[in-house]
């Protein structure tokens, strides 16, 4: 049964993994070129350049995580429920933090990785070092993925 | 379980006994070779020391065949990759047994045979180079070396191909010259051209076409007509390249020798450094002397050696100034997660806390809550065994991949816990075989617990801050800071678990928070003089609060990437199951099952490993860390193609 409080709730779990996910393909897309750099010099590096651009893909998990959670809390699979238009709204605000989180911290992040391509060309043995600045970006998409969590499953439905 | 203590060591060794006791103190590898400047910049003893000779023969046996493996690699495709288990060799045959002639001279043919192939090399692509010039000449069939005829004389050019042939052409022949313009060809770049022309016209034209650019092209050293200069250089190249295929057989005949030159290459590696190490000892006319750095507990180790060479030793503390380099010693479990540590730097000698238990403890948590799927758990450890057992790896590769064995059986238990094996995949198939739904059994379901799963994180995360304020704790009792102890760490383990208490509904824990930030705004700013004592209280207050506020949510993560683990899995099962019960649909699910949870151990086993690092090195070390230590390197045998084997005695 399709209201249009179904309709609100998937769009905000469109919202979620759509915006999400075009950030963090931004973001691996920044770190990638930057990679490509650094591999044209040295081919030897492309594992550890790779790892690095590989980090700002998480907030593209995190959209398709809670767009999953948001299918499951309205029972997508079985069939839908009955959601009020209230309901449904509501389901959509909370797929704003995530969104927004995980559209700016993954442009964000795939900078950091990009930088962090420098200490690789330059300084391979620091790795753990390079992958830590971008994880400090992540650390936005996590808070915003909580929050986006905690609405969802406190809303009553 | 500690930093271990470290001697400052000194040997006088007589020359004749120098090269036995590196030996032994290499087959030991307990001790840390110094360069000695002291000494040698102490103006007295300055006149009775000199530094040796260096010995440089046996660097360049190394890299002569270090150069020999690499074309022999490249040429006769010999691969050694990761997974092949080295040679197993004695160590008196590595340290003393010499290079058999045979191998030296195999070493010597391969080097000149691969020398040769680079000069043909670069001799073939010269070649090219002049065959890629005469291309756009070769629409011509005038012989290049085509002599004067009579009055007439055939010059071949270019011009800039910005130019207009046409008008050039116009120009050239215009009125009653007796010359002739032709286009050979164009490029992006020329238009390759011929120009016929009467001797009494020649100056004239040849004027207008120096204004334009022309740039005559005398094909020297050439002779008959382009297309055939063009087929002789074919010819040379082809020659030369069978030349090369020729060298290469013989390169790949020496295909069986690789492990005989892999063995010398290692055996010149040692020789080199021990000669590297003698070159640098400051020495008098008998003896030499060498000192280094020895843990306190094989000091009785480095003394047997010492006395069995006939050499007089001491040990002493490190002296004031002294920085003698760091080494962690732990039990074989917390050992391998000594990477971690290192990864971000080692601590400094006078750190007094090891932090390697509580991150062995922490990261085998983490990682598996992070990683979180059973049958990826079980893959890891199954492939990290193999690996281990296969090839026998040394050093920093066997400390690793034993550490993703231990976290692999601490994946396996937190997928367990979850009930997630490849994901729903377990549940998915029995649906479709029975036709009824089944839950594989777990302790929590994240999906439907997320809430559960975020305190458990936050839980986790309290208690990994507590320890690392603990391990801080530890060192300021140590060093007797017990009024530090009282203001810098008390207040905040009471401030913390009253807010938690505050958060369960126990109200009157709010005095004891209350209590506790006028506490630090009184104390904070004690070593600060006049105002600052009010100031440093306040930016230690917001500090605190802000810093611990924002570790803790940080441990949020586990709970995001440990749901992101479960999830993509289950999404990738979903996929494959929605062709239904058709043989199409088992295949369909088949293949997306393997690409997809291929697909997601990758991603979720590296986010796994860079949170789990990050969660120590940012929220744990940021509590105790003090860094700047140097990493104790033994004086080892370091061996590439060869593995010394294990001694009975």
């Amino acid at each position: 049964m399709i209201t249009n409080g179904m309709f609100f709730a998937l769009l905000g779990a469109g919202v979620a993994a759509g915006f999400a996910g075009a950030g963090s393909g931004m973001g691996v897309g920044i770190a990638g070129s930057a990679a490509a750099g650094v591999l044209s010099e040295d081919p030897s590096k492309f594992g550890q350049t790779l790892l690095l651009q590989a980090l700002p893909g998480t907030q593209g998990i995190y959209g398709l995580l809670f767009a999953f959670l948001v299918m499951i809390r309205v029972n997508l699979f079985g069939g839908g429920m009955d959601l009020t238009l209230e309901q449904g709204l509501m389901i959509f605000a909370s797929s704003i933090p995530i969104a927004a989180a995980g559209y700016f911290s993954g442009v964000g992040q795939g900078r950091a990785s990009a930088g962090a391509m420098g200490i690789i060309a330059k300084r391979p043995e620091d790795l753990a070092k390079a992958m830590l600045y971008p994880a400090m970006v992540e650390t936005y998409a996590v808070l915003g993925l909580l929050i986006s969590i905690l609405m969802l499953y406190r809303i009553q439905l | 379980m500690a930093i271990v203590n470290m001697k400052r060591l000194r040997i006088i060794a007589p020359h004749s006994a120098s090269r036995r006791l590196l030996r032994e103190l290499t087959r030991a590898g307990c001790v840390e070779i110094e360069r000695n400047d002291e000494w040698m910049n102490d103006a007295e003893l300055a006149q009775l020391l000199k530094r040796g000779e260096n010995d440089s023969s046996s660097a360049r046996a190394q890299t002569e065949a270090a150069a020999a493996l690499e074309a022999l690699k490249k040429y006769a495709g010999v691969k050694k990759g990761l997974f092949d288990a080295r040679k197993p060799i004695a160590e008196e045959d590595l340290a003393t047994g010499g290079v058999p002639e045979q191998t030296l001279s195999q070493i010597q043919m391969i080097n000149a045979a691969t020398k040769q192939i680079a000069s043909l090399t670069s001799e073939i692509s010269r070649l090219q180079g002049q065959k890629e010039s005469l291309i756009p000449w070769q629409y011509t069939e005038i012989p290049v070396d085509f002599a004067t005829k009579g009055d007439f004389s055939l010059h071949f050019g270019t011009v800039a191909s910005v130019l207009n042939f046409d008008s050039l052409k116009a120009q050239v022949e215009e009125g009653e010259t007796a010359a002739q313009l032709d286009l050979i060809s164009s490029d992006k770049e020329q238009h390759y051209m011929l120009l016929a022309v009467h001797h009494t016209d020649y100056e004239r034209v040849l004027e207008t076409l120096k204004d334009a650019g022309f740039n005559e092209n005398n094909f020297k050293n050439y002779s008959g007509t382009i297309k055939e200069c063009i087929a002789e250089i074919d010819v040379q190249i082809a020659d030369l390249q069978r030349q090369c295929t020729v060298m290469e057989d013989n390169i790949r005949h020496y295909a069986a020798c690789f492990d005989e030159i892999g063995r010398a290459y290692d055996y010149f590696s040692i020789q080199s450094k021990w000669d590297d190490i003698s070159s640098t000892l400051p020495r008098t006319q008998q003896t030499a002397l060498l000192s280094g750095w020895v843990p306190e507990e094989e000091t009785d180790t480095v003394a047997a050696i010492a006395e069995k060479c006939g050499c007089a030793y001491d040990f002493s503390e490190p002296e004031e100034g002294e920085e003698p380099p760091t080494l962690m010693r732990n039990n074989r479990f917390v050992q391998p997660f000594g990477q971690v540590t290192e990864l971000y730097g080692m601590p400094a000698y006078d750190s007094l806390v090891d932090p390697n238990p509580l991150v062995a403890l922490s990261y085998f948590i983490f990682f598996g809550m992070m990683f979180s799927d059973a049958a990826y758990g079980l893959i890891m450890l199954a492939a990290c065994c193999w690996f281990l057992r296969k090839t026998k790896p040394e050093g920093t590769m066997k400390k690793f991949v034993t550490m993703f064995a231990i976290v692999g059986i601490s994946t396996t238990l937190w997928g367990a816990a979850f009930g997630s094996w490849f994901g729903d995949i377990i549940p998915v198939v029995v649906e479709r075989i029975t036709g009824t739904s089944w839950n594989m059994p777990a302790l929590i379901d994240p999906l439907e617990e997320p809430i559960t799963m975020l305190l458990i994180s936050i839980g986790i995360g309290v208690l990994h801050l507590f320890s690392g304020m603990f391990l801080s704790l530890i060192r300021m009792w140590k060093r007797r800071q017990f009024i530090d102890i009282i203001c810098d760490i008390l207040p905040w383990y009471a401030i913390i678990i009253s807010a938690g208490l505050l958060f369960l509904g126990y109200n009157a824990a709010l005095w004891v928070i209350v209590g506790g930030l006028l506490f630090v705004l009184l104390t904070a700013g004690r070593k600060k003089k006049g105002l600052g004592k009010i100031t440093g209280g306040l930016g230690a207050i917001y500090n605190g609060l802000t810093g611990n506020l924002s570790d803790i949510l940080s441990y949020s993560r586990l709970m995001a990437l440990a749901l992101s683990t479960g999830v993509v899995a289950s999404v990738m099962n979903t996929l494959g199951n929605m062709m239904g019960n058709s043989i199409l649909g088992w295949i369909f699910l088949a293949l997306v099952f393997v690409i997809g949870q291929t697909f997601n151990f990758a991603i979720s086993i590296l986010g796994a490993f860079v949170h789990s690092c990050r969660l120590e090195f940012v929220e744990f070390f940021g509590r105790f860390y003090e860094g700047g230590g140097r990493t104790f390197q033994p004086l080892l045998y370091k061996t590439k193609y060869v593995m010394i084997s294990k001694e009975e005695d």
